[in-house]
């Protein structure tokens, strides 16, 4: 017989767990508010669905894969933002999985010379890759 | 400009210089002295549900964004481009994670900051002519919430917002917090009126003594059980912190009873029971006195009441919000939201919203009997005449100014602050000193802001950064969603 143990915990679960219970409630939200059937496309790589979600003043696309769970909800920037990109941004997104390429506590401002910014040498070109 | 001294002396005696309903000069006194430091209603969290959503609000002239960022924060961002100065959000509602500003396309992520400038290395140099890094659009000075209100005030040193509702919060409580989950809005309709916005504040705080005259038509065709004037005086008045408001008194009976007296069904009166304090519910089950109108300062009213719906003899409850926009010394915008209780049977809502519509919002019967008399006041106000009027607004106060009506004991009012029954002009006092109290105090000294200065953000002249401006970090953000 031993004294009852303390639970082991890793440093920083509990904000870990708060984020993701709270992840939890913000893609039921967006669930209850799916509009028609959802898409799914799929390879022997990949799948995923995709549905439109109305949220109480707008919409967004809510791009899920299945296997892993993961989700993101993208608004029509986000997607227009897509349509400018080459195969390079998807690339380097692929290339570093089932995690942000640019770590969130960028805000997306990266200025160490690894992300092209507006006014670069490379111009963009109409069409798809 | 005029020196006020004298119209402020006139207030606090309880006489009104007619003038102060239709006045330039006091106008711009009001923004400087009152909306440069009250908080000020904008919004509430269910109007901005999920991630992305916003509504674009105003206090006065100043556009806010209001919105809930990717996080689940929520943010007022002042609607101007750090660029040229144009609006960057044009719609009054919207979803998105980032704005773009349609002048030239500066973008900003939803919880402000700024990501893009188009040819930013060609135009600016780069990070080193402009630096992006902690630049982002104008927080407001300070935001709070109150169950679920959204409130902004545009001194950085106001008091907590809890501390400015003060003990009005025990009665905020019944319109905003029937369940565990508070309440959803639905609007707001918003329409204009020539009418100054002074006077429906004072109107909902305590003005039970124009329902009889005002509304008798209401009361004629049968609409409402209420309002006839020998019930109206019964009723109690209360003034507590930074509001007021009036009550009816309900008949006989426990406080299950007297919720359902005015349309409840049992299961929200349960809930309420598990809600509300026990002094809260002794207030109806108790001292017989149900909530109804009653404003907060400056310009946030409610409203709840129980109309007969459909052709029975039922009546139902429903709750309103609405807020008086200043446009001019003339000129009120009009804000009204229907606001209900979120666990709510759906059936209940329907009906309550019926209910709010025949009463309130732009076709409502109530709004369209008092709009008509506070027109009128408005115009009346304007000319020369006006200036040699002082209105009597003493109801309830003797000549040595003693009360007519002592107020009710704690055992008669399980409130907080003054309650007492029958007619008076108590609350329209207590709601004009306050605005009297703001027209003394010199006016909140506005600080500047740099845009585009070298890694400093929103700083202000005097080196302080807004509350919000040095919170950039956001907790939980560099854990990946799963
Ligand atoms: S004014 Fe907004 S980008 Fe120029
Ligand atoms: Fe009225």
């Amino acid at each position: 017989m031993s004294a009852p143990r303390e639970p082991l915990s890793w440093e920083g679960e509990d904000v870990d767990a708060a984020a993701a219970r709270r992840a939890a409630l913000e893609h039921a939200a967006l669930l209850a508010g799916a509009r028609g059937e959802p898409l799914t496309i799929a390879n022997e790589f990949a799948e995923v669905t995709v549905r439109l979600v109305d949220t109480r003043n707008g919409s967004r696309l809510l791009v899920e894969a299945p296997k892993s769970g993961q989700w993101v909800a993208l608004d029509p920037m986000q997607v227009e933002a897509l349509t400018w990109q080459g195969t390079a941004t998807f690339s380097a997104m692929i290339g570093n999985p089932f995690g942000p390429l640019i770590p969130e506590a960028s805000a997306g401002v990266v200025t160490d010379g690894s992300v092209r910014e507006g006014g670069g040498p490379e111009t963009l070109e109409g069409g798809s890759q | 400009m005029t020196d006020q001294t004298g119209v402020i002396a006139d207030v606090r005696r309880g006489m009104i210089p007619a003038h102060v309903y239709n006045d330039r000069e006091v106008f711009e006194l009001e923004k400087q002295r009152v909306f440069s430091r009250a908080w000020v209603f904008v919004g509430h969290e269910s109007e901005i549900a999920q991630p992305g959503d916003y509504v674009v609000r105003r206090v006065l002239e100043d556009s806010f964004i209001v919105t809930r960022d990717e996080q689940g924060e929520i943010r007022a961002h002042f609607n101007m481009c750090l660029h040229r100065g144009m609006q960057v959000c044009r719609a009054e509602v919207g979803n998105a994670s980032h704005f773009r500003c349609p002048y030239h396309g500066w973008s900003y992520r939803n919880d402000g900051r700024i990501v893009g400038l188009p040819f930013h290395k060609d135009a600016y140099g780069g990070e080193a002519g402009f630096a992006r890094k902690g630049q982002r659009l104008l927080p407001a000075p300070n935001l709070a919430t109150y169950n679920g209100m959204i409130f902004v005030s545009m001194d950085p040193e106001a008091p907590p917002l809890e501390e400015f509702l003060g003990d009005f919060r025990f009665y905020l409580d019944y319109y905003t917090k029937q369940s565990a989950s508070g309440i959803e809005l639905r609007g707001p309709q918003r329409w204009r009126v020539k009418a100054n916005w002074k006077i429906g504040a004072e109107n909902f705080a305590g003005d039970m003594y124009h329902t009889p005259q005002t509304h008798t038509s209401v009361v004629e065709i049968g609409l409402f059980r209420e309002p006839k004037a020998e019930k109206r005086k019964d009723g109690a008045t209360y003034w507590a912190g930074a509001g007021g408001g009036t009550t009816y008194k309900l008949p006989d009976g426990d406080l299950d009873q007297r919720l359902r007296y005015v349309g409840y069904p049992q299961e929200m009166v349960d809930r309420m029971k598990e809600q509300l304090s026990p002094e809260q519910l002794q207030v109806i089950g108790d001292d017989g006195f149900m909530i109804s109108a009653a404003s907060v300062y400056p310009n946030l009213s409610f409203v709840h009441n129980w109309p007969r719906v459909a052709e029975s003899d039922d009546v139902l409850p429903f709750i309103s919000i609405r807020q008086w926009q200043p446009i001019s010394e003339d000129e009120t915008e009009v804000l009204s939201w229907f606001a209900v209780d979120a666990e709510a049977p759906e059936e209940f809502k329907a009906l309550s919203y019926k209910a709010y519509l025949m009463c309130f919002g732009s076709t409502g019967m109530f709004e369209q009997d008092d709009v008509e008399n506070w027109v009128s006041l408005t115009n009346t106000a304007a000319g020369s005449m006006a200036r040699r009027l002082l209105l009597n607004s003493r109801m309830g106060i003797l000549e040595d100014d003693e009360p007519v009506t002592p107020p009710l004991g704690p055992d008669a009012f399980h409130g907080p602050g003054e309650a007492r029954t029958g007619y008076s002009e108590h609350n329209q006092r207590a709601l004009l000193n306050r605005w009297a109290d703001d027209l003394e105090r010199p006016p909140v000294r506005a600080a500047t802001l740099t845009v585009g200065a070298q890694g400093s953000g929103a700083v202000d002249d005097q080196g302080r950064t807004s509350p919000q401006a040095s919170d950039v970090e956001v907790p939980g953000e560099a854990v990946a969603q799963a």
